[in-house]
């Protein structure tokens, strides 16, 4: 597993391209069904969205008169307008996204769509805010829940795609024990589900496709997940206290804990 | 759990290692012990247990067992820590070879992995060969080529530890043509006894089988005998189960709670043993030496070990019993002696966790992960008792899981 530096660089820039659009970009859907402001500056929109990387990983997010999905696959294609924005390579779509140097991307589809990019911009600051709130925006406990449960969405999304591509990640995969993990919140709506089945990781989110998980993570509160997130828990600490709770087949939540460890090395 | 929070703002995890709650059932099971004696224990709380775990091993007459206690003492008056190892190391070496068939030398440390780890080098330094053989899951200390945990690990610490599984001789025969004249040793523990699983005894003729190869390839064969060492036979857990290895591994029961861990290997190893450095601040300490000479006295007068495994039959059989009778389905295994029960039809120990957890509210303490053990101290009215208070813990398993 020893990976050289120039290919070592290439890697990483690539994993963090996958997690920007494939676990970043896609809050968007939670963002609008939480955020009244994400849904007026979406409101009366009917087309796509398509951003991504030429040759590499895009996401497609469907408008829908105020709502945002991500549409997977080629072939679901809501809506004849769409619009493409596509950037040449990895480094430049995640210096953009870190909003560190603007490249021009190359624009396709339907270019009168061009004209919203600025409310794009308004709802991607908008993302960031939930996504990586000021410390004075989590004193709104309403708001610190809904950032918790965006920030679990993003982290396990992150998991599994590091799983799919990251050397380390994928060495513990193979003796990956198989089953189902579900991630929730006490007192919050809405579980998030990772799968291990045949040395892959699949997530999703609501329903779980086994009434009765393998393993369930509970967070007491969302503080837990913040600090989970930013790799700032003594996990065996909180489960000690209380704060975390972990029932049932525990190696299976560990050896997810390991990949999700490897998020921090990319975000 | 006021404790435990402050153990938290001290001490990375709280509680780390083995006895970290969240190898448990955090919230439900004690964290802190107070004292002990026999088979029972009592948490920082004063609730009283009776104790299925042993200290995880090390316990094997019983908490403060009068013998032990009174060699500690004896020896704690002349000194413990000294500038050289005392005349106890010699006892203690020649004891055990004579206890141990194959053995014709023995070292000391504290530890289980001081000395699995050790014997791996003595195991290279003889073959002038770099790789090791382990089966899949198994567990042989805390050291970076086998520990369980992931954090602080390179890949090279494990580049020439290569697994097998357990059972699978096809499995083995395939590593050994793999990694033909490449194998300086083979680690094994003499039964198969993963947390989060069944114990799995050696199938017929599966260590011979090893043992054989072993000789044929120039391999090392080192028993890790930490965990099963003295509760299956005293003379090492190879007689018990009919084979031989080359190397053999001995902690936890060995000093009955006290600090003492031994390796004992064949004449032919010997040279390489004394060439592989080996110690440690207070390795060469006199008061466990003591204690292991007295236990090892008692255990063998006392016959300690068959008792351990009546005690052991006398408890599975009656958590048999009762889960039949409550029509819940149930799997013991592992020997009598390091038992451990798990619910049939259930892969997710939520059972278990239940179960160990409605037991431990009963002043019962079972593992709901992790092999249990017996010791000497362990009477047939601490099983009735264990029993009885089981069988209201299996009806909440009853009603909790609607079986």
């Amino acid at each position: 597993m020893q990976v050289k530096s120039g290919v070592k660089n290439r890697l990483h820039a690539k994993i963090r391209a996958h997690l920007y659009l494939r676990a970043i970009l896609t809050g968007m859907e939670d963002l609008a069904s939480y955020s009244q402001e994400a849904r007026d500056l979406t409101r009366g929109w009917h087309f796509a969205l398509k951003i991504g990387v030429i040759g590499g990983p895009s996401t497609t997010l469907v408008f829908d008169d105020g709502m945002i999905r991500r549409s997977v696959g080629p072939k679901k294609r809501p809506f004849g307008m769409k619009l493409n924005v596509r950037y040449a390579t990895y480094n430049q779509f995640n210096r953009f996204f870190e909003g560190k140097i603007f490249f021009p991307p190359l624009f396709t589809g339907n270019l009168l769509h061009l004209f919203k990019l600025k409310k794009i911009g308004k709802l991607a600051a908008l993302l960031t805010h939930y996504l990586k709130p000021e410390a004075a925006a989590l004193e709104d406990r309403a708001f610190l829940r809904r950032h918790a449960q965006m920030t679990l969405h993003a982290l396990i999304r992150s998991t599994v795609i590091v799983s799919g591509l990251d050397p380390i990640a994928q060495a513990a995969l193979d003796h990956f024990p198989e089953g189902l993990a579900v991630f929730g919140i006490e007192g919050q709506e809405g579980v998030v589900w990772v799968r291990s089945l045949k040395g892959q990781l699949l997530e999703g989110f609501g329903q779980t496709p086994s009434a009765l998980p393998d393993v369930r993570v509970i967070f007491s509160k969302p503080e837990i997940v913040c600090a989970l997130a930013s790799q700032k828990l003594d996990t065996q600490a909180a489960i000690g206290k209380g704060l975390l709770r972990i029932e049932g087949f525990a190696p299976l939540a560990d050896s997810i804990g390991l990949v999700m460890e490897r998020v921090g090395e990319y975000l | 759990m006021k404790l435990f929070e402050r153990a938290a703002r001290v001490i990375p995890a709280g509680i780390y290692g083995h006895s970290s709650p969240a190898l448990t059932v955090a919230g439900e099971f004690p964290y802190f012990a107070s004292k002990a004696e026999g088979c029972r224990y009592v948490d920082v709380d004063g609730r009283e247990y009776i104790d299925y775990m042993c200290a995880y091993g090390p316990i094997v007459l019983g908490y403060k067992h009068p013998e032990v206690e009174a060699a500690a003492q004896r020896q704690r008056r002349d000194g413990d820590c000294f500038n050289h190892p005392t005349y106890l190391m010699v006892e203690l070496a020649e004891r055990l070879v004579e206890l141990v068939d194959f053995a014709d030398w023995a070292v000391f440390g504290k530890n289980g992995s001081d000395m699995t780890t050790w014997a791996t080098q003595v195991a290279r330094e003889f073959t002038k060969r770099k790789k090791i053989l382990k089966v899949r899951g198994a567990y042989h200390g805390w050291h970076a080529w086998c520990t369980i945990g992931h954090g602080g690990l390179m890949e090279e610490d494990r580049a020439h530890v290569h697994d097998f599984l357990w059972n699978d001789l096809d499995d083995f025969h395939r590593q050994i043509k793999k990694y033909r004249n490449q194998i300086a040793a083979i680690v094994m523990t003499p039964f198969h006894h993963p947390a989060f699983g069944d114990s799995v005894l050696p199938n017929s003729g599966f260590f011979k089988e090893i043992e054989i190869t072993c000789r044929r390839e120039g391999i090392v064969f080192i028993l890790d005998d930490v965990r099963a060492g003295f509760r299956l036979h005293l003379g090492g857990s190879h007689r018990f189960f009919g084979f031989e290895p080359d190397v053999i591994c001995f902690s936890k029961a060995l000093g009955n709670g006290y600090p003492i861990s031994a390796a004992l290997g064949r004449k032919e190893l010997e040279i390489a043993a004394s060439r592989v450095f080996l110690t440690g601040s207070f390795w060469n300490n006199a008061v466990p030496m003591a204690v292991a000479l007295a236990c090892l006295q008692v255990l063998e007068r006392e016959k300690s070990i068959a008792h351990m495994q009546r005690m052991g039959e006398l408890l599975m059989g009656g958590l048999h019993e009762l889960a039949d009778k409550h029509g819940i389905p149930v799997r013991c295994s592992g020997p009598p002696s390091l038992p451990f029960l798990t619910f049939a039809e259930e892969t997710n120990f939520y059972r278990s966790q239940r179960f160990a957890a409605e037991c431990v509210k009963r002043g019962i303490f079972f593992h709901p992960h992790h092999n249990w053990f017996l010791c000497a101290a362990h009477q047939p009215k601490d099983v009735q008792e264990t029993l009885q208070k089981a069988d209201a813990a299996f009806e909440v398993i009853k009603e909790t899981f609607k079986m």
